[in-house]
């Protein structure tokens, strides 16, 4: 215990190195104008800026890194918006994720029906990982870099689609009973669906939450730093999860 | 018909039929008339109005006592009183109404002085059909007839719906589709020139919005056809306002619900503005952009108020949130509607400093901590951090307590987000950093001292 204490050098200083006081910054977001915006601030106090992107078909950003698909590119960017990578895609919606360390990317593509996957280790995207024309992926989660999940519409409702992309291998599961679309699967396996006014929350192993809004829900994305952007139809909206509670919060309109 | 045109034809000195020189008068244009001209065609029934203009371009004053148009289904729509006399370079405007009752081709000679100066040439037939379309009715307009908006409110308004339509087998050019009056606004949804296909047709609204609470019209012209607008503009009749906050205390960091009653219920329908002021403490480094309306996403927001209703609506809802700022001052909101102005202030005082979160990350030799929050006092000066092992018990120093006041005050000074700000610590460790399983640190200011509990390391 003694080696310890001694072995933790504090910071004299918090100008030196990597530490420092700097603004805070709750994520990023696709606006209603289709801009990729910065969200700066705390809880409640937010402040929009500049657009960094145009087009923006979707996003989904972590603390740190996020991905998001313009009209025919799918960009790796850092926490603060800079692009670290970029491929040409195929045009039209797609739905990605980003593994939990960062070093793998997914998309599903709704015009070609194709699965592809990136990672950094290489600069170039990977074989095809599936492709199923047809199918309707609402939402798409990695718990981790090996695994992508992917929520897919069948007759029996909506079914989390177990894919591996080291093996190949498929595991369908049960239905996920009484969800709807727009829903949003998160990395840790916490669900989000909407359902007229009411936002629901099913984490894992959890009973399900409730959160009531003013109008209805459009579309659900990870807008990083553990926020979700809720994009309603009377307004844009950020949700924190914690363990005990939501807090949802509406962000400023885009002044455009 | 045409034994009557010629013997209407006299002969008068050449000298005079010199001077007055025939002009067509169009939307700002005026076209010379030669020997003959065309008048657009005019649906069996309706009818064309077209202004003329006898333009003096001799030397000296010429006597106009004579003016005729001898054709049938032609008439003067207006005529100036004769006889008249038109200086040099003066002019004499008048209207000829074309209004056929059947299909065919008509013409008729214009006399001016008992000399024909031109020929009148018209079609009746199929064209264009202006339709004002309501929820369930559609009445086809005549050229002339009026569209009534009603008794509007003062600072609201009321729409009507028009389409045009063309019921032949040809395309149909309209080069021009205009609005005029004071308080009339529009055509909305369609721009000239435009061309309608056979069978097809085209919506556009025309607003009326009336400032002051009196009878007015304007007019609807599409190219040679005119529709008159009435309305009637009245008072608004606003109850006194009041603005209530809920929570109704303020503090920094919350988006609180914005509420406007109305003392009574309201007689009339309108618009109206609230908007907020912000004066930062003096000892704080300025604005805060944060405080703000998000609906609007500025510092003023539009309501509106409906006759019968005793609340404002900010859109469709009865409330709307605000964002508090996080910076110690007073803001001030302004609710203006009508005559009615009312204000209400409120204070964000200064106060200990608030986290957000906190979270501390596990390196590989290192531990990232990272608070967010915010300071409205924008005084904060010490931290200290105290960590914990994997059995509980405090990691010796204990206490690690930093000045930190110069590079707060530092931040702030340039702070572009009031008093929000993000603490990065970074502390190396040479040791096995596994073995540190939470922390816990305060932030002093001027205020006072906050704790962040006892916190999990994250890996």
């Amino acid at each position: 215990m003694r080696r310890l204490a001694f072995a933790i050098l504090l910071c004299a200083a918090l100008a030196f190195g990597q530490s420092g006081i700097r603004r805070p910054r709750a994520g990023m977001f696709r606006d209603r104008a289709g801009d990729l915006r910065p969200v700066f601030g705390v809880s409640g106090a937010f402040v929009l800026g500049d657009p960094l992107a145009e087009k923006v078909e979707s996003s989904s950003f972590s603390s740190n890194i996020g991905v998001v698909k313009t009209e025919d590119r799918l960009q790796i960017r850092d926490g603060s918006g800079k692009i670290l990578h970029e491929w040409e895609v195929p045009t039209g919606r797609a739905r990605a994720a980003i593994s939990p360390d960062g070093t793998k990317v997914t998309a599903f593509f709704f015009e070609t029906g194709e699965l592809r996957y990136w990672s950094s280790e290489t600069p170039d995207e990977l074989p095809v990982a599936w492709t199923a024309n047809g199918t309707e992926v609402l939402s798409l989660a990695m718990p981790d870099s090996g695994r992508v999940t992917l929520l897919v519409r069948s007759d029996s409702g909506i079914v989390p689609l177990d894919y591996s992309l080291s093996t190949g291998q498929f595991d369908l599961k049960a239905p996920l009973e009484g969800t709807v679309d727009p829903i949003l699967l998160r990395g840790d396996g916490t669900l989000l669906f909407a359902e007229a006014n009411e936002l629901a929350v099913r984490p894992e192993n959890e009973d399900e939450r409730r959160i009531t809004l003013a109008c209805g829900v459009k579309s659900l994305a990870e807008m990083g730093s553990g926020w979700i952007h809720v994009a309603a139809e009377c307004g844009e909206f950020a949700l924190r999860l914690s363990e005990d509670r939501e807090e949802l919060y509406r962000l400023p309109e885009a002044q455009q | 018909m045409k034994r009557t045109l010629l013997a209407a034809v006299l002969l008068w000195p050449s000298l005079l039929m010199a001077e007055l020189k025939l002009f067509v008068v169009e939307p700002g244009a005026e076209n010379a008339v030669g020997d003959s001209f065309t008048i657009p065609t005019t649906a069996a029934g309706d009818y064309t109005d077209t202004v003329f203009r006898l333009r003096n371009t001799g030397s000296s004053a010429v006597s106009l006592y004579g003016l005729n148009v001898a054709g049938s289904r032609f008439t003067f729509a207006s005529l100036p009183t004769l006889p008249v006399n038109v200086a040099s370079n003066g002019t004499v405007d008048f209207t000829i109404r074309f209004q056929p009752v059947t299909s065919g081709t008509y013409s008729a000679y214009l006399n001016v002085n008992g000399s024909r100066l031109t020929v009148l040439v018209a079609t009746a037939g199929s064209s264009y059909v202006v339709t004002l379309t309501g929820e369930s009715t559609a009445v086809e307009l005549r050229t002339g007839n009026t569209v009534d908006f009603g008794t509007v409110t003062t600072g609201s308004s009321a729409s009507r719906q028009f389409s045009i339509s063309n019921p032949t087998s040809q395309p149909v050019t309209i080069n021009a589709v205009t609005v005029s009056g004071d308080s009339f606004a529009g055509p909305d949804g369609v721009s000239a020139p435009l061309v309608i296909e056979a069978g097809a047709s085209v919506s556009f609204g025309v607003a009326f919005a009336p400032t002051v609470a009196e009878a007015q019209q304007g007019a609807l012209t599409i190219d040679h056809r005119s529709f008159t607008l009435s309305g009637a503009g009245k008072a608004a009749v606003f109850p006194k306002l009041s603005i209530s906050l809920t929570p109704e205390t303020l503090t920094g960091g919350k988006q609180v619900k914005v509420r406007i009653s109305l003392e009574s219920k309201s007689e009339s329908t309108g618009a109206g503005k609230l908007s907020v002021a912000f004066t930062p403490d003096s000892s704080t480094s300025g604005d805060d952009p944060a405080l703000l309306f998000p609906a609007s996403g500025s510092r003023s927001i539009a309501f509106t108020v409906t006759e019968g209703e005793e609340l404002a609506r900010f859109s469709s809802l009865t409330e709307t949130e605000f964002q508090t700022g996080t910076t110690a001052g007073s803001i001030v909101f302004t609710a203006t509607l009508g005559s009615h102005t009312e204000t209400l202030t409120v204070t964000i005082p200064a106060a200990s400093v608030a986290v957000d979160s906190a979270k501390c990350l596990r390196g590989a030799s290192s531990l990232d901590l990272q608070i967010s929050g915010f300071d409205t006092s924008q005084s904060a000066s010490r931290l200290t951090f105290r960590f914990y092992d994997l059995t509980g018990t405090v990691i010796s120093p204990g206490s690690i307590t930093v000045d930190a006041e110069s590079a707060f005050k530092k931040y702030f000074s340039s702070a572009t987000l009031g008093g929000q700000f993000l603490l990065r610590a970074v502390f190396p460790v040479n040791g096995n950093v596994l073995q540190v399983g939470a922390f816990e640190a305060t932030v002093t200011n001027s205020i006072g001292t906050v704790t962040v509990p006892r916190t999990a390391v994250q890996q």
